[in-house]
């Protein structure tokens, strides 16, 4: 297999950097992450650490550039940023001979922002169109509250990132200010530096400019939490869809374990391609759903496997719940060849090497490794983690989490 | 916080040459494009036939959605292969699959292990010459694409980008969306899958590109191999399909009960791909509505918080193209939104752009750039787009060049061109009964109440 070269450093204040080099296009990513996430935020200021990473991007100006973006836009570089359960990761692409200024820059707006309550108030309303654009306005966009509120009922995890309406009001400059002190230190951030740079340049630019990132211990704001608290059974919810869908949901262990990478397995032996136990029969044998799909989700400390199937005109829910419930069941009796297991190993080595082909995503990996386990170097061998799953592992997945007797169920019906 | 940084002066930009591949074209007129990576064990295979969805209706009028069911159909069955084995023999080496259409193409496209390439290359072979396109598998399909579209016609942003395509499309071949709409889907009979197959399924038609760990003596070998003997047949030009504005501005409203957002989708005709205009036309889009710091996204979003976003696009296509802003705008701003962007519009054929403004678009084109060809894959989309869309080949060795030379004076005239304010389509879904009475007397609003009336 490939592998990722890169080097580890410490900065002067203690905060970890990964650099990469990768000459392939002249062309550099810098990406800075906290672990800090909305798991994180208080429980009444549910939205908050997303709106700190809107606030990030307006504290700078020079001249007549009034914003982040256009200064860095000047140096024909590019921004984005995302905000997850467990961290920030804020992102620069520039040109290899402009690393030195986009340092420069970077670093300012650390330590710049602007909580002036005029700015706070327009990306509020930002933030609230954002959650109305892809929650509240389209079909089947309460699905993640729905889910988050049974699944991880009394967990940080309940609500979504982008928080609820009201909460993200709510919001004071005070409440941004002490999330931004507490979390964005050198205990809990870290620096990926990718693509075309020169090594021993690169690490006296990120001890010239990053230095003064506040030195502090890493935040641990949360314990661990029993994986038994959730409430299971089936629930009725109406929506403005035309079709109705399915949605079942389990609870299983966070990134990282035997449990997760088995249940990658499981999802591409349900629903991975046209070949596979759902798609076969629910689509093309049975002809109820026009599409079926599963996926794994990995928090820092809890799991999740999702398992969507959405109807056609006339089917019925509970038919497809009996067709999913009975392939379950048939997976936890180990109802499955060693050919079945091959071809999902296949396909997760051919993801692996689709994925790793940006150094935006390198950079993204190695900050996420460095910050969750125990070395960026898990880039290069994750992927062995995937491909040592056996039969047991899955079989035993299921028994203990993917289980019938386990299952969120979610009905979504047409309300008009 | 004020920043004091020296930002080194660009000055003219250095070249970029279009990144090396391997060209051959065959006897029977197949061309074959190779772009060797040999960083990662794994292959693409992309076969590209030169018409999409912009022929569907060249034999007769309602067949919206027939290139891309003819191209999906290609992995649904052979003489000697159903759909299922022919999922289970692809799957079981992981190997990803997707066929379809877009406007001026149809493709039929594998990633695959290095390892397992031979084998899938072969199958694909089978598959393309060997179809049968059979009643079950074509009743299948259409039912999965018409229940998948239902669905769909729920989404306002889908609603909005449906009606503006076809009100600024008219009777154009680009007037439908390539997966077609309910109505036209039922009425595709098989005789007229394997019609529009054999005009347009083609040698002459096509063209492979293989993208990753191979080199161009094996992929001449294995093309060779299987579709060198395959009959050659001519290139199927279809007539030119144009977008055209209308006479005056004409404003169309989807109606969403109790939508909270107005989806909103504004513009004009634009350009074809290979126009002489496209330079100053994506120096243009860049400060107009290109990116984050461009003018509508910094007046709609970051100074009036009336959406998450706005961005405007000129999608070029190979006979014309539309110019088009999109955003999704909290429902008691919709006439204020629209009446912001067209405001914008006016003012950049008004006043000239500051050289300010114009070098920080230069750059930022010149900077990303390179982006564009970070993997073998956008490199091969590149070379397709420019066999497509009939691009002159040294383009990109020259772009940067060009777009370093672009004046504020062809902004101006560039702008004056292709933003008519008084000649618009606006297509907005969200709740008529709330929005439309702001916009009576301002526009002439036309309603829509069901999807499939938009054709």
């Amino acid at each position: 297999m490939p592998k990722i070269s890169y080097k580890q450093i410490e900065l002067e204040n203690g905060l970890k950097a990964v650099l990469s080099r990768n000459e392939n296009i002249p062309s550099v990513i810098i990406s800075v992450s906290f672990k800090a996430g909305s798991k994180d935020e208080p429980r009444d200021k549910k939205g908050l650490a997303h709106l700190l990473e809107h606030l990030m991007f307006s504290g700078v100006c020079r001249d007549n550039l009034k914003s982040f973006d256009e200064i860095l836009s000047l140096m024909g570089g590019e921004s984005n940023a995302y905000t997850s359960q467990d961290m920030t990761s804020y992102f620069i692409s520039i040109p290899s001979g402009m690393l030195e200024c986009a340092m420069q820059l970077d670093s300012v707006r650390l330590n710049a922002l602007d909580f002036s309550d005029g700015n706070i108030e327009i990306q509020k309303k930002v933030v609230i169109e954002e959650k109305n654009q892809i929650y509240d306005n389209v079909p089947f966009g309460s699905l993640e509250f729905e889910i988050g509120r049974r699944l991880f009922k009394n967990t940080p995890y309940e609500i979504p990132v982008i928080g609820k309406t009201e909460s993200i009001k709510g919001i004071t400059a005070e409440d941004i200010s002490g999330f931004y002190e507490k979390f964005y230190n050198t205990g809990n951030g870290v620096i990926a530096v990718c693509g075309d740079i020169d090594m021993v340049e690169t690490e006296n630019f990120l001890n010239k400019y990053y230095s003064d990132i506040k030195k502090d211990k890493p935040k641990n704001s949360i314990g661990n939490f029993k994986i038994e608290d959730f409430s299971c059974g089936k629930y009725v919810i109406k929506d403005k869809i035309n079709l109705p869908a399915v949605f079942i949901n389990f609870r299983i262990p966070e990134f990282g374990t035997v449990n997760y990478y088995a249940a990658k397995h499981i999802a591409g032996l349900l629903t991975g391609g046209d070949s596979s136990i759902l798609n076969r029969e629910l689509i093309y044998d049975k002809n109820l759903c026009f599409e079926a799909e599963s996926s794994v989700t990995g928090f820092e400390k809890a799991g999740m496997f999702g398992i969507d199937a959405y109807l056609n005109h006339g089917a019925d829910c509970s038919e497809v719940e009996q067709i999913i419930t009975e392939n379950l069941n048939l997976i936890c009796r180990g109802g499955f060849g060693e050919r079945d297991i091959e071809k999902i190993k296949n396909k997760i080595e051919l993801s692996y090497h689709t994925a790793l082909q940006t150094n935006l995503a390198v950079s993204d990996n190695l900050s996420y490794f460095t910050l969750f386990t125990e070395s960026p170097g898990r880039i290069n061998y994750e992927i062995e983690n995937a491909l040592k799953i056996t039969r047991d592992d899955i079989v035993e997945t299921m028994r203990e989490y993917i289980n019938p007797e386990k299952m969120l169920i979610l009905n979504y019906l047409p309300s008009t | 916080m004020k920043v004091n940084i020296d930002i080194p002066k660009r000055g003219k930009p250095r070249n970029i040459k279009f990144p090396e591949h391997f060209e051959y074209e065959f006897e029977n007129r197949i061309k074959l494009f190779v772009i060797e990576d040999k960083r990662f064990p794994i292959i693409t295979a992309r076969f590209v036939f030169k018409s999409g969805s912009a022929a569907d209706n060249i034999r007769s009028q309602g067949k919206d959605g027939v290139s891309s069911l003819t191209a999906e159909l290609l992995h649904k069955g052979t003489h000697g292969l159903n759909s299922n084995d022919i999922a289970e023999r692809f799957e079981y080496y992981g190997t990803m699959l997707v066929s379809g259409s877009d406007y001026d193409a149809s493709y039929f496209t594998f990633h695959s292990l290095e390892k397992y390439f031979g084998e899938m290359f072969g199958l694909s072979e089978e598959l393309i010459l060997d179809s049968v396109f059979s009643e079950d598998e074509i009743r299948n399909l259409k039912e999965i694409r018409i229940n998948s579209l239902y669905a769909q016609y729920r989404s306002g942003e889908y609603l909005a980008h449906k009606a503006f395509n076809n009100k600024l499309g008219r009777e154009s071949g680009y007037s439908h969306k390539p997966e077609g709409c309910i109505c036209t889907l039922k009425s595709i009979t098989r005789d007229e899958i394997l019609k529009f197959y054999s005009d347009y399924f083609t040698p002459g038609n096509m063209l492979i590109v293989l993208v990753g760990d191979i080199k161009p003596e094996r992929a001449l070998k294995l093309v060779g191999e299987k579709f060198s003997k395959w009959q050659k047949k001519g290139i199927n030009n279809i007539e030119t399909s144009k977008y055209r504005n209308p006479e005056r501005t004409e404003l169309y409203s989807i109606h969403r009960e109790q939508s909270v957002q107005s989806d909103i989708c504004l513009g004009n005709a634009g350009i074809s791909r290979n126009s002489p205009e496209f330079v100053p036309v994506v120096l243009l889009n860049t400060i107009f509505g290109g990116n984050f710091s461009s003018r509508i996204n910094k007046n709609l979003r970051e100074i009036n918080g009336y959406t998450y976003g706005a961005r405007s696009y000129f999608d070029c296509k190979k006979y014309s193209g539309e110019f088009l802003i999109e955003t999704n705008v909290n429902i008691q701003y919709t006439l204020l939104s629209v009446n912001e962007i067209i405001k914008e519009m006016e003012l950049m054929k008004k006043n000239r752009v500051t050289e300010e403004e114009l070098e920080n678009a230069k750059n930022y084109i010149t900077g990303n750039f390179p982006l564009q060809f970070e993997t073998a894959n956008a490199v091969a989309t590149k070379l397709l787009n420019m066999e497509l869309y009939d691009i002159e080949k040294d383009f990109y060795d020259h772009y940067l060049a060009r777009i370093y030379e672009v004046t504020s004076e062809e902004i101006i005239e560039t702008a004056e061109k292709y933003f008519q304010t008084e000649k618009l389509i606006i297509a907005i879904a969200g709740d008529s009964e709330k929005i439309n009475r702001n916009f009576e007397g301002k526009f002439s609003v036309q309603k829509i109440n069901d999807a499939d009336l938009i054709k």
